[in-house]
């Protein structure tokens, strides 16, 4: 793969331009980690709004109805539902692990089984989430998929 | 303190629904299918003695919808019951009751190998997953 950066202060706007033949799966990991750069989830936290960059949440669930954007250091809020971020981040490193709960999957340590037919998924930050029975063939699709870059 | 009062109310409907169950069995199958009040009694302290040892053994998946416990464990082992024990009464066995308990400990034992065999399955499944995560990871969100 060649790499070709142009700097220069009469660019306006960084822009990245990817000329491929096809894409595969080393290329679609690669897409998704630039479209984790490419916008941020809005966030409330003590009534102020904030853009969260994607790379910075661990990962969003809801409780109550409203959804929660964790990062390592804060908690923020969104407007947004669960199945609204869901649609939005397709295509990224997130993915729907349970009912409540969406993980970016570049912070996804190691997961261990439980005893409830459900998986536990253990973050590089240390934190435990539940995986659900049917969202882990996603996972596994997602994860193999991807390959390796 | 909400998600176990939620369980709570899943297991309360899903023994009144066996109970019901068995009252409705009772009424249309008539005298040879009917289980008397103490072996009713004796069923449902069965089922609620596999939900409580279950429970801390962590082995039911407790946090399941509400369609998995009305369909699921309590309805079906409260049919069968009745079944086993008429069927047990019309083969004419002594003490019916006693047979039924020890169909029941067996069940449980045949249960547990199956909870087992189902997580070992699940321990494979996260292996492959780690091994996948592994290639995965190499990306990383600081890797580009």
């Amino acid at each position: 793969m060649k790499l070709t950066l142009q700097q220069g202060l009469d660019i306006p706007e960084t822009e990245i331009i990817i000329r491929c033949s096809s894409i595969d799966p080393r290329l679609s990991r690669l897409l998704e980690h630039i479209r984790q750069y490419s916008f941020s989830l809005e966030g409330k936290s003590e009534g102020a709004s904030y853009p969260i960059p994607l790379e910075k949440i661990l990962y969003i669930d809801s409780a109550d109805g409203r959804s929660f954007l964790y990062t390592a250091k804060q908690i923020y809020e969104s407007k947004e539902s669960l199945a609204a971020l869901e649609e939005k981040l397709k295509n990224t490193s997130f993915l729907r692990i349970s009912k409540n709960c969406i993980a970016n999957l570049s912070y996804l340590k190691c997961v261990s089984p439980l005893w409830n037919h459900r998986m536990e998924a253990t973050l590089k930050s240390g934190e435990k989430l539940v995986i659900s029975r049917n969202y882990t063939e996603a996972l596994k699709e997602k994860l193999s998929k991807e390959g390796v870059l | 303190m909400k998600r176990f009062l939620n369980k709570l109310s899943y297991i309360c409907i899903a023994y009144t629904l066996s109970t019901l169950g068995m009252i409705l069995l009772n009424a249309c199958l008539g005298r040879s299918f009917a289980v008397s009040g103490r072996e009713s009694f004796v069923i449902l302290l069965i089922i609620i003695s596999i939900h409580v040892v279950s429970w801390l053994l962590g082995l039911l998946p407790f946090h399941s919808k509400l369609v998995y416990i009305v369909t699921g464990f309590p309805a079906q082992f409260a049919v069968f019951s009745c079944i086993l024990l008429s069927w047990f009464r019309t083969e004419g066995v002594e003490d019916p009751l006693i047979w039924f308990m020890r169909a029941s400990v067996i069940y449980f034992v045949v249960y547990i190998l199956i909870t087992l065999y189902h997580h070992k399955k699940r321990d494979l499944e996260a292996a492959e997953i780690n091994r996948l995560l592994g290639q995965y990871g190499h990306g990383g969100n600081t890797g580009i």
